[in-house]
């Protein structure tokens, strides 16, 4: 059972794409604090934050396909899923706690604030690639279609979008998506701009500040000037599948 | 066994549309129509893999909405994809899944997998389209389900396998208790094994008969282009003018006991004079004639079926 229960907790479904709008944010304010803070606690807190994020955008939870054919109950499913949530919750705690540990024995004090922001500035150098890679060779109308395809949706065509309930949808979606990408952008820009604190500063830092600043600053120029109408798109359909119990015939937990 | 009451669904740029049909105790339903006419999305709406918009589904008289775990351990699922674990082997997944029926019995399963040559080490991702059918079917006889429900069991399937299913089909409703409703393109094994059929196109159900009813309904007419070509534009469903050889699908005039324009032309004489040769029509054959029709002269609707 745990086979398929941890399998579960790890069903990659390709929807990246759709936390991508959302992903500058975290970024900006990741480096904010590491700038900025030079607490040990806040660095762990985000190092956790950046694990339970990643892991829950490329493996979402989802429940097995054949639990749909069995004698279950609504109930059933649920407890089905959250059992596969603890499991994750649990690993990835288990995992963090023996990174803490590891680190605690082998580094002083002080070099822990360093050891965590390190892994932190990996994750998100690490995520940059990931994020670099898919800008250029995966664009957005393409990943919409594989996601459709994979799901067995129909991909919606004009007239599916001449549909009021989904454009109404939409709407709604492009709004909420546009201010948060204002509020990714401004913030990003500025803080950019912005000296790094003396302070803060350390040789080491250049391994991880420099390149991030760059590489994070092109991609949101390239990704948000290029991209633009399929961020929308792409979070508007992402709405619409979270409405997927009225519009649309994909799984669902109930 | 079956019944489905104004179900609708609708999937984006598709949908279906009030959907209402049922299949009694004993007997199996083939469900045909080209593709995407909504079989595939039926099936799945019917075991609540997709939730539908409104409508219900009740199996054996228990309602999917509000004992879905009774209702589902009476049916035994085939789907034309496969929903099981592929990295689990096809034991693995039988144990695994077979755990959540009342009365799932791996002995059976085991000895089916053996039958149907299935290597239960083997995970599921490793065996062919057509050997995960067959674990698919084994599963699905060794619950003690009632109620069969498959979506293309036989496309993936060799010819000596489907004689095999088709026997296993037949005796599955000999005793009278269980049903079968089968989505499928392979109308000869419906023509073989089938009592209703269920014919859709775009997301509605055209008709839904008893097959012996609806082959009495119809006859292929064939013949010479001009003999075909003479035949009444009322009576005719499709005709297709061939290089040797035209046929056409009428309404049979001698179908039913009502005095309207059909029923009042004289086919027997028509076919003796203009040398005509009246057939029985295949559900291939029905089917063909009918979408290349546009369904004119199709009347739709559901025929009387006994009692569930």
């Amino acid at each position: 059972m745990w086979k398929v229960v941890w399998k579960d907790s790890l069903r990659f479904e390709g929807n990246a794409i759709f936390t991508s709008p959302y992903v500058p944010i975290l970024h900006y304010l990741y480096l904010y604090n590491i700038m900025y803070s030079r607490s040990v606690l806040q660095a762990i807190i985000w190092i956790f934050f950046y694990i339970v994020f990643f892991s829950l955008t490329f493996f979402p939870v989802r429940l097995a396909k054949g639990m749909y054919l069995c004698p279950l109950t609504t109930d059933d499913r649920k407890k089905y899923i959250m059992t596969a949530c603890y499991l994750r919750f649990g690993m990835l705690t288990t995992l963090y706690g023996l990174v803490l540990v590891i680190s605690g024995i082998f580094l002083e004090v002080n070099n822990i604030n360093i050891f965590l922001k390190f892994i932190s500035g990996s994750f998100m150098i690490f995520y940059l690639v990931i994020f670099s890679i898919g800008i250029f060779s995966d664009p957005m109308e393409t990943a919409k279609r594989r996601y459709y395809t994979k799901h067995k949706l129909p991909y919606p065509s004009k007239a599916a979008a001449k549909n009021p309930a989904v454009n109404e949808q939409g709407k709604k979606t492009e709004i909420v998506s546009a201010v948060i990408m204002g509020t990714a952008i401004l913030p990003g820009f500025i803080g950019v701009m912005l000296p790094i604190n003396k302070t803060a500063f350390n040789p080491y830092y250049l391994f991880y500040y420099i390149p991030s600043f760059i590489v994070s600053f092109i991609c949101s120029i390239i990704f948000y000037v290029k991209y633009m109408d399929g961020i929308i798109n792409a979070s508007a359909n992402r709405e619409i599948f979270e409405a997927k119990n009225v519009k649309a015939g994909v799984f669902h937990a109930d | 066994m079956l019944r489905v009451e104004n179900l609708n669904k609708e999937i984006i740029n598709f949908a279906l549309k009030d959907i209402s049909f049922h299949l009694p105790k004993g007997y199996i339903m083939g469900l045909i129509g080209v593709n995407a006419s909504g079989k595939s999305s039926l099936i799945k709406t019917i075991i609540n893999v997709y939730h539908k918009d409104s409508g219900r589904v009740y199996i054996d008289r228990i309602s999917m909405d509000e004992d879905e775990r009774r209702a589902k351990n009476l049916m035994g699922i085939v789907l034309d994809e496969n929903f099981y674990e592929p990295f689990l082997s096809a034991e693995e997944n039988a144990k695994f899944f077979g755990k959540y029926f009342e009365h799932y019995d791996h002995d059976v399963f085991l000895r089916y997998c053996r039958r149907f040559h299935v290597d239960t080490k083997k995970k599921l991702k490793k065996l062919s389209k057509g050997q995960q059918m067959k674990f698919q079917i084994a599963f699905a006889l060794s619950h003690e389900a009632r109620f069969f429900i498959m979506d293309e069991p036989t496309g993936n399937l060799d010819q000596a396998f489907r004689l095999e299913f088709t026997e296993i089909m037949q005796d599955l409703v000999a005793d009278g208790e269980k049903s079968i409703l089968l989505a499928t393109h392979q109308t000869d094994t419906l023509d073989q094994i089938a009592d209703y059929i269920t014919l859709m196109d775009k997301g509605r159900i055209v008709f839904s008969m008893n097959k012996e009813i609806l082959m009495d309904k119809y006859i292929l007419m064939s013949g010479d282009a001009e003999s075909i070509n003479a035949l009444p534009e009322n009576i005719v469903v499709y005709r297709e003018n061939g290089l040797y050889r035209s046929m056409a699908l009428i309404n049979n005039p001698d179908f039913g006991d009502t005095d309207n324009a059909i029923n009042l032309y004289d086919i027997e004489g028509t076919t003796e004079s203009l040398g005509l040769t009246k057939l029985r029509p295949t559900i291939e054959e029905l089917m063909y004639f009918m979408v290349k029709g546009g369904f004119h002269g199709v009347e739709s609707g559901m025929e009387r079926q006994p009692a569930l």
